[in-house]
Order: structure tokens, then sequence, then C-alpha cells
């Protein structure tokens, strides 16, 4: 007989059954055995598990007083020793949802297996997605049971101590995690099957999840360009002929090399070239390299006034193929030693 | 159009005192064939070496892979107007095809750019030169098409000083002289088995789709009159989409050569597997081949359009998708798709996709929501390769450590090893 997996279940104040919006910032709270929807998840875990506690919280509260609310959990964790935690379910509600996925994460970064059931586009999917299990429901409050079970199931699954399976597979959403598998059939058989799937209206899954970029909020226009210090920034691997400091081609991990322009009119192909992998051969180092950044238009447009200076120094990586992580990490170096410097604007040339 | 592929299978390939199919053994007279190679002046030296799957063998600094096939009826010759042959339209009458034998050529190539680039990398980089490609014939590395195929290696020395459209002539020539040689012997022979290859027929009331094949002009690296790159009927250069019948592909009217290979060029799992499927669930109507590396914006937008307006003209309700590089090309791709889906016509995008980095990068440079229907072939990432006991091809001056255990490769911007864009295998990512 398989020892009853012993369950913590997070509600927010309206499922706790304290009240609306008006009690939305009470303190997290623990209380003895299941409330609310409780119930429902405890009748399908159909003896395979017990929900020994609730934990009830105001949606504010717990946005707004992280570590409290955390440490209501490890209480309650030392108090109940529970062996899995299900949050939700919050379907479109963007901060119960958010409450919910960050007792997720933190229940797992206590080695509590966590799983928590909200809307796809819940705010707390968008915002801890990446690191916590959560059970897609859809966007009004729906079927209760149906939901929890699939909640559960995970749940268990984790608290057994198994690895998930794929997202699709498991019915949880993804993660942002791909991992290299064999399918059955070839590329192209699938191919084939979803082109007459989809051409004749029949259902069909697409093979990658599209999720949501990065959004880079652009900075409001620079007020006055003749009092702004310009700097120049280069993706194209833009360095001293010979290349000094033997910057990598492509596939750059490690950090942009920073070059004096102080003086400079414009780059020449006797003292200057790119290494980057996709300009070896081309125009910018046979030709001009100020295609690549170009300083000798930068310094006409210092003359005419029309901007305030150009930055002395100008910072070069090498762009093509470079990590997303790599790229942050080097981005964030270059900006902040930039912004320092009193830098109010940047040239950077598409590579 | 209906074409016949008569299909010879070859069990092993042996070096013999003359060049001739013997049922299913391949017999090549080594000297005979390396004369012509040895003849041409801007070759200075050249080898012939068979490589067999299961072998501890590795070949390196591979420039093309072809099948020998070769017409026996009907106009035109296959591989049209690579390296001076003909451009008359082909796809119809009858081709033979040696099955399970793959002529590939290697050049010796001066590696030191190379290994003054090795200098430039980092110590967790994988070394310089395997930027080259490479083949394993045996172990968890097999895992390209020709790694099961019984490989005729030619690799040829060229004289110095040729740039890359005279390269590509140089190595084409060699090359598809070589793989006409062997297909020829099927000449007065009977095929084992016939395939027909009809799309003529449409049956109206299944839909009609197309395949779109976004292939990378190297006009931006050669100039536009350079042979040098995928060609169709051997033209590498920017332009508007080529629309072709599925029979024209079986007989190489797209060829590779460089970094793209001949081989899944006629042996695309898609259009063999859509003609099996014509006037069964659906019409396959035509291949629409669109070239990729558009100067900007507008110009591929319009290469889009071009395409997609190609497809509604020859009725499709369809199409998959294809394109053979990433980074900008892949923008190409998604302007097409877009194109496409703005039509009513519904894509369906056969891709590898970029590194996932452990869940911090996301599987595509860009992703619209017209991409609503993906097969992912992967990332192309591959490895570790055990060590092996022959290396074969580009071994001049060549680094010992070839034969060495290599590297994991990780599939990034292009780089990786399977580049599998027809949908030859069946590796994909899934989400977690």
């Amino acid at each position: 007989m398989v020892e009853p997996v012993r369950f913590l279940h997070y509600v927010n104040q309206f499922f706790g059954g304290v009240g609306g919006e008006e009690e939305a910032n009470i303190p997290v709270e623990a209380r003895e055995g299941p409330v609310g929807p409780g119930r429902a998840l405890e009748q399908v875990l159909e003896g395979r598990g017990a929900v020994v506690a609730t934990l009830v919280g105001g949606d504010n509260y717990v946005a707004e007083n992280q570590a409290a609310a955390v440490a209501a959990l490890e209480d309650a964790i030392d108090r109940f020793r529970p062996g899995a935690l299900v949050a939700g379910p919050a379907f479109d509600a963007g901060r119960y949802g958010l409450a919910a996925a960050i007792m997720c994460r933190a229940a797992q970064e206590r080695g509590l297996p966590a799983v928590a059931a909200m809307h796809p586009d819940n705010t707390g999917v968008i915002t801890l997605g990446k690191d916590i299990v959560v059970v897609p429901t859809g966007v009004e409050i729906g079927d209760m049971p149906a939901t929890l079970s699939r909640a559960a199931a995970i749940a268990l699954k984790m608290a057994r101590g198994e690895d998930l399976g794929p997202a699709l597979d498991e019915g949880y959403v993804p993660r942002g995690l791909r991992r290299h598998v064999t399918r059955e059939k070839s590329g192209a058989e699938r191919a084939i099957d979803m082109l007459a799937a989809r051409v004749t209206g029949q259902p069909y899954r697409s093979e990658v999840y599209r999720r949501a970029f990065d959004h880079v909020e652009p900075p409001a226009p620079v007020e006055d360009l003749s009092e702004t210090t310009v700097a120049l920034v280069s993706t194209g691997g833009l360095v001293p002929k010979g290349n000094p400091d033997r910057i990598e081609s492509g596939r750059t991990t490690e950090f942009a090399v920073k070059y004096s322009v102080d003086g400079l009119k414009e780059f020449t192909i006797e003292d200057w070239e790119a290494v980057h992998t996709g300009y070896y051969s081309g125009v910018v180092n046979s030709r001009d390299t100020n295609y690549i950044l170009p300083l000798r238009s930068m310094r006409q447009l210092e003359a005419e006034g029309v901007i305030g200076g150009i930055h002395p120094s100008f910072f070069s990586t090498a762009g093509n193929g470079m990590a997303v992580r790599s790229a942050r990490k080097i981005g964030e170096g270059v900006a902040a030693e930039l912004s320092e410097a009193g830098v109010g604007a940047v040239v950077l040339v598409a590579t | 159009m209906r074409l016949e592929m008569g299909v010879f299978q070859v069990e092993d390939v042996r070096f013999g005192s003359r060049t001739a199919l013997d049922g299913r053994v391949l017999y090549l007279d080594h000297d005979a064939l390396l004369a012509p190679v040895l003849g041409e002046s801007d070759i200075e030296d050249a080898k012939l070496e068979i490589a067999r799957p299961g072998e501890s063998a590795r070949v390196v600094g591979y420039y093309d892979v072809v099948e020998p096939r070769v017409k026996v009826q009907g106009q035109g010759t296959v591989y049209p107007g690579k390296a001076g042959r003909s451009i008359a339209t082909v796809g119809e009458g009858r081709t033979h095809r040696l099955g399970g034998v793959s002529v590939i050529a290697c050049h010796e190539q001066d590696l030191k750019p190379y290994l003054d680039r090795e200098e430039v990398v980092r110590p967790q980089r994988r070394a310089a030169w395997a930027w080259h490609r490479f083949i394993d014939m045996s172990g968890p590395g097999a895992i390209l098409s020709y790694s099961s195929t019984i490989n005729v290696c030619l690799t040829v020395k060229l004289k110095d000083g040729l740039n890359l459209s005279d390269k590509a002539i140089v190595i084409d020539t060699a090359l598809f002289r070589l793989s006409d040689s062997l297909a020829e012997t099927t000449a007065g022979l009977e095929p084992q088995h016939i395939e027909v290859f009809d799309t003529t027929e449409r049956e109206p009331s299944l839909p009609n789709v197309v395949v779109v094949m976004l292939l990378a002009a190297t006009e931006i690296i050669t100039g536009p009159r350079s042979l040098h790159g995928t060609a169709v009927y051997g033209v590498t250069r920017l332009s508007a989409p080529w629309v072709l019948a599925p029979t024209e592909m079986l007989d190489g009217a797209v060829a590779g050569g460089h970094t793209h290979d001949t081989w899944p060029l006629v042996n695309n799992p898609i259009v063999e597997g859509l003609c099996r499927r014509h006037g069964e669930d659906l019409n396959f109507v035509g291949c629409i081949v669109g070239r990729t590396n558009w100067g900007g914006e507008e110009e591929m937008k319009l290469a889009a359009n071009r395409a997609a307006q190609a497809a509604r003209l020859l009725g499709a309700a369809g199409a998959i998708v294809t394109n053979d590089v990433r980074g900008r090309r892949f923008v190409d791709s998604v302007r097409t798709i877009e194109a496409f889906e703005r039509l009513g016509i519904q894509t369906v995008f056969v891709t590898e996709e970029e590194d996932n980095e452990a869940g911090n990068a996301p599987p595509f440079l860009y992703h619209p929501p017209e991409m609503a229907a993906i097969v992912s072939t992967g990332t192309g990432q591959a490895g570790p390769f055990p060590a092996v006991e022959r290396v074969i091809g580009s071994t001049n001056g060549i680094d010992g450590a070839w034969y060495d255990e290599l590297k994991l490769i990780v599939g990034r911007y292009g780089a990786g090893h399977v580049r599998d864009h027809y949908g030859i295998g069946a590796q994909s990512c899934v989400d977690y």
C-alpha cells in the first residue's frame, strides 16, 4: 500500500471564503484540511493523497509581501510536512496567478514539488512560467474537478520523484525548455500529414509552441541631439588590423572589446578590419570599413553640430551565432559603461 | 509531367578491371575513372577511395554529395545546368538511379586560414577545423544520410589561385563526370524496380498543394554569375521564384554544392512523399523554388509575395515551406509564410530551430502568429563522434586531431552537423 501523499493547497482570499477584493490584503494563513476547491482536490485524489492543510492568502498581500508570504509557506511546510503543493486554479486572475506562481517557485526551491493551475496568459505564467509547472485552465471558472485532477496527477508524479515528460503529453504549460527527441515518423512524413490535416480542416499540433519574446521598451526620443554624446557600438567584429586582442569571430561568449576613436576621422582598411565571419571577404575589409560602423559620417554630423559629440571609445563584438545569454550579458555591460560615461545615444549598426 | 524512375540498388562497390554493374555489385576501374580528372589543367592531384557504412572512417572536407542518376529516355540530362551541362527541361521520360551509392567530392584545402582562426578561438569553443563538414561512417556519429550509403569519394587538389566560381566549375565537372560514369553502367539493363512519378492529372475534389523550397543564394558573396552554391538549372543568383514540376526535382534541376548537398535535393522526401500522395488525398501541383539573402525588407517581401502569387496561380490551398540556413535567411522564410497565409494558402514550415540554451533562448529568431504549423527537424546538434581509424578526403597537411574523438557540435546558426532541411530524419525537439 502506497502511503497517501500529503498535499498543501494554496488558494486566494476569494476561494478561501474570506471575501472579495476588499480582503485582498489579508496575510497568508494556514488552515488544517481542505478549504473551498481543496475539497474537490481531495475528491479527485481518490485516496492517493489527502489535503492536510490550506494556505489562504490575499492577492495583493503575496505580491507586495513576498518574504512574509514565503515565511508562512515555510511554517506550513514545517508544521504539516506536505509531499506536494497545488496552487489555484487561478484562471485568468492575474494577481492570484502571480501569487500562486510565487508560492510554487518558493516551494520548489525548498524541495517541495509544486503545481499551479491557471490560464496560459496569466501574469503568473508570463513572469514565472519558466520556473514552475502550470496546468492550463480556461479564462473563466470552469470545470474545477477536471482541472484539479490534471494538477493532482502531475503533482503525484513529481511527489513520487518521477521526471515529467513533454509538456503537451503531460498536460502542463511549456516552460520554454526544448529538448531533443526522436519522433516516430520522419520530418517529411510529419509535414505531409500536418499539411493534409490543415488543408482539410482537421486538427493538427505544431511542433514549436509560439512564445512571447522579451520586449525591450524603447527609450524616449533624444530631446536635443546637438547636446548629446553619441557612442558607436559594433556587432560586426570591428577591430584594429590583425585582431590584437584575438576576439572571437562568431559565437562570441565572453566580452566586447573597447577601442579608442579619439581624434580618428574614419576607419581605414589599412588599419581596421571586421572579423565577423560573415564579413571576411566582403566590402568591409576590401573597400570601406566605415560600412560596418559609420565613423566618417558621424564625424561629419559632429562637425555640422547635429550631434553633440562622439564618445571617444567604441565597443565591438561579433554578433553572429551569439547565444542569447551571452548577448544579454555583453549588452548589459556595454550599456552600463556608456550610461555611466554620460552617453545619451548609441549607433548600433545591425550586422 | 510523368517520370519513370528505374532503381538499381547496389550492395557493394569494389575496384575492378572495368567500370560495370554486375547484379548488385558496382565495379570501378580506378585508373580509368581518375584519368580525366588528372587531365584537367586546374587539378594538381586526385585520388579515389571507397567508404563503406560500418567502417571506422570519416570523410572530411567534402564539397558535395550526389547520387548517380542518368536519363535513359526523355530530353535533357540529369543535374541540368551544372558545370556546363544542358539546360533542357528535365522531368519526363525515364531516369535510372543507383540506390545506396553516393559520389562525394572532397577538395584538399589550405587549412592555414582556419588554423589561424583557431588562435582566435576560446578554449570552450570547438576547434576551428570543425567548421569543415565531415561524414562518420559508423558509430553513434553515423547519422547523416550518406553514412549509410557506399561512398565513392573523389578528392581533388586544385591549382592555387582559383576563385570560388572557378573552383565550383572544376570540382563539379569532375564530380558529375564520375557520377555519370557510374550511372551509365545501367544503360541497357533492366531496373530491379520502377517507380512512376506522375502528377499530370488533378483530381478536382482534392486540395492542391505545393512545395516551397527557399534556398540561400550566394550572389552576395560571389556575384550573380558564379557557379558556386545551390543552383536551379545551374543558376545561383538571386532570382524571382521558379516554378518546377516535382519530377524536375527528381532529375536534379535543383542541385547543391559547397555547403548544401545535392543528394537531399534529388532525394527530397517531401517531394517524393507528396508525389506518392498525389491523387490519393491531395494534388501535388508544383514546386516553387525561392531564393533567400535578399538585400532588404522590401526585396524580401517582394520575393515572398511573388512566391505566394505563383502558388495562387497554381491553385494551391496549402504549401510545405522549407529553408536551408538560418540567420537573415530565416526572416526571408517568415516573410514567405506570411505572404502565403495572407492569400489564404495554409502553410506547414519544416525547419531546424535554434539552440535552446537550456531554456534561455527561443527556438526562432522571429515567430509571428502566421507561423502556426511547424515541423521541427531539431537543432542540428550532434556528437560527440568517436575516434576513427581512417580519414578520407582533405588529408593533405591535415590536423591529426581529425582522427580523434570530435566533440559535440552545438547546433546554432547553420553550423550544426545534421542540417536536415527536408525532414529526412526523425530528430526533433519538444517542449518541456
